[in-house]
């Protein structure tokens, strides 16, 4: 019904704008030539790049605050340029923009090409508090607000399982002290306030919380972890942490 | 019928003002709020309870040489039926080429062609969302490849596509400057039945013989009288004060929102807020 016509714009058209939308984005405008473009103000043209160039740093700086102050001043002026030149962005709403520019540096594998180990996982640390303060609000089932072990568990549904090599998500840990390892950490929004926090964890309760998030029981989530490391785990073991997910309302209750 | 452009920055300021004081309206960008929860989507359904919304969007690229999105559409029909806009409008410019979004609106050679390609996307995107769109003058820095006038242009788009003009007075001056016309000519020379929203706002001069479309100013004299001479020419739609850059206090925004009022209460009389 709704076909998708392109019969009418002819190439001449489609070039020109390509090569308008070429120039914001790299700067060179060699091909936008006033002699043969009718009505041409070529000297006007660095006001489009100047706004977009704009747009596009105040996005990425306001949700990369800690890696925009982490890299150099030239090295955060060529990773967004690059950024922009190189990868086309799919997504009309500005505010998950940024999200791209951590896609970007994962598929082009930029933190080897600054030789910054824990570029990927600080893009990520950043990127994910923001996603988790937007995600959008959903219905909560009823539950009871209480531990049941084979009952369904009720999450919090504005939770992200977070791991990474370096814990970026330490607050005031200065970046040459952080060594390499597995780090996890489960970042939450608060259901009242919406206010978003990190809590850490270790490993063996991050499967215990993927599993939860799998909708499977406590029950089950502590025999799944008993299977993968071979050793009896008892609900003992993660009481404290049911607890602490229970108090901070990462766990919400049981159906 | 006088509203204002809603920012994050005011939200607390919009949502504290007593009746007798506050705007008529509010305006927002569907791409700035849709698929949103948490702290701004309470915000956002808390100015919805307050104010009746006009929805302006940014992310349609109506003149793009690309294909149009639908899960975009699909994404603002959701958003349409939560929010239930009095007005959905775009600007008549593109912001989407070779598959990437640039965010910023870049004009369109205005040529016959381009004419009958846009067209043809308007009627597609007003049967998709099943409603008409109004589609906005853009100020513009330069001209690029351009064949027929710019009046000539928006007219023949408007009528062959049978949408609304979201009618910025303020880029029609910014324009008459930076291409040197008569901005009343212009205004003369456009289907103005079709005219079904308004927006005003200040801008910047940047150099001797550019101005900068910024709505980071107060809106100057000479846009006010263009304004005034402009409504005289038609019905009574509704008006938005634009102001998304150097924001003052709230106070000083109702005064320049209490100035619009004026000169459309004395051109018009009262008139009846949108239902």
């Amino acid at each position: 019904m709704f076909g998708v016509s392109m019969k009418y714009l002819n190439d001449e058209t489609k070039h020109l704008q390509s090569k308008l939308a070429n120039y914001v984005r790299s700067g060179d405008s060699s091909d936008l030539d006033s002699s043969k473009i009718g009505g041409l103000k070529k000297d006007k043209l660095h006001h489009y790049r100047r706004l977009v160039s704009n747009i596009i740093n105040n996005s990425l700086s306001n949700a990369y605050p800690i890696t925009k102050g982490l890299l150099s001043k030239e090295e955060w002026q060529e990773l967004v340029y690059n950024f922009f030149l190189e990868h086309n962005s799919s997504d009309p709403q500005i505010w998950s923009f940024p999200y791209q520019l951590y896609e970007y540096v994962i598929n082009s594998n930029y933190k080897e090409k600054i030789n910054r180990d824990y570029l990927d996982d600080l893009l990520y640390f950043e990127w994910v508090e923001m996603e988790v303060s937007a995600m959008e609000d959903i219905i909560i089932p009823e539950y009871k607000n209480e531990i049941n072990i084979d009952s369904i568990t009720i999450l919090n549904p504005y939770i992200k399982l977070f791991s990474s090599k370096f814990p970026v998500f330490h607050k005031d840990i200065k970046i040459e002290e952080m060594s390499e390892g597995n780090y996890f950490a489960i970042c939450y929004r608060n259901i009242d306030d919406f206010k978003v926090n990190f809590i850490e964890i270790d490993a063996i309760s991050a499967i215990f919380v993927e599993k939860l998030i799998e909708n499977q029981n406590i029950l089950d989530s502590i025999n799944y972890c008993s299977e993968l490391i071979n050793m009896n785990l008892e609900y003992e073991n993660f009481e404290f942490l049911i607890n602490e997910l229970h108090k901070k309302q990462i766990i919400l209750g049981s159906l | 019928m006088i509203g204002l452009g809603f920012r994050r920055e005011i939200y607390q300021e919009l949502l504290d003002l007593e009746d007798s004081r506050k705007p008529d309206f509010v305006e927002l960008a569907p791409e700035n709020w849709m698929k949103f929860g948490g702290f701004w989507g309470d915000i956002f359904d808390k100015i919805t309870q307050k104010y009746p919304i006009i929805c302006h969007g940014l992310s349609l690229s109506i003149g793009s040489p690309d294909e149009i999105d639908f899960d975009f559409l699909d994404d603002l029909n959701n958003f349409f039926a939560y929010a239930n806009p009095l007005i959905y409008s775009e600007h008549l410019s593109y912001s989407k080429c070779d598959n990437a979004h640039l965010y910023e609106l870049l004009p369109i050679p205005f040529r016959q062609d381009a004419v009958d390609h846009i067209v043809d996307r308007i009627k597609t995107v007003q049967d998709y969302l099943g409603r008409n769109i109004a589609i906005e003058n853009v100020s513009y820095y330069t001209p690029i490849g351009a064949e027929i006038k710019e009046h000539d242009f928006i007219s023949q788009i408007l009528i062959k596509s049978d949408c609304n003009l979201l009618l910025d007075v303020n880029n029609v001056y910014v324009n008459a400057f930076n291409h040197k016309y008569n901005p009343k000519e212009f205004i003369d020379n456009l289907p103005l039945d079709r005219v079904s929203y308004i927006h005003m706002a200040g801008h910047e001069k940047v150099e001797d013989d550019l101005i900068i479309d910024t709505h980071g100013n107060d809106i100057i004299d000479p846009v006010f009288e263009l304004f005034q001479w402009t409504i005289k020419k038609i019905k009574p739609v509704p008006i938005l004060l634009e102001r998304d850059f150097n924001i003052p206090d709230i106070d000083a925004l109702l005064i320049e929102l209490d100035m619009l009022r004026k000169i459309t209460t004395n051109v018009w009389g009262k008139y009846e807020i949108l239902k």
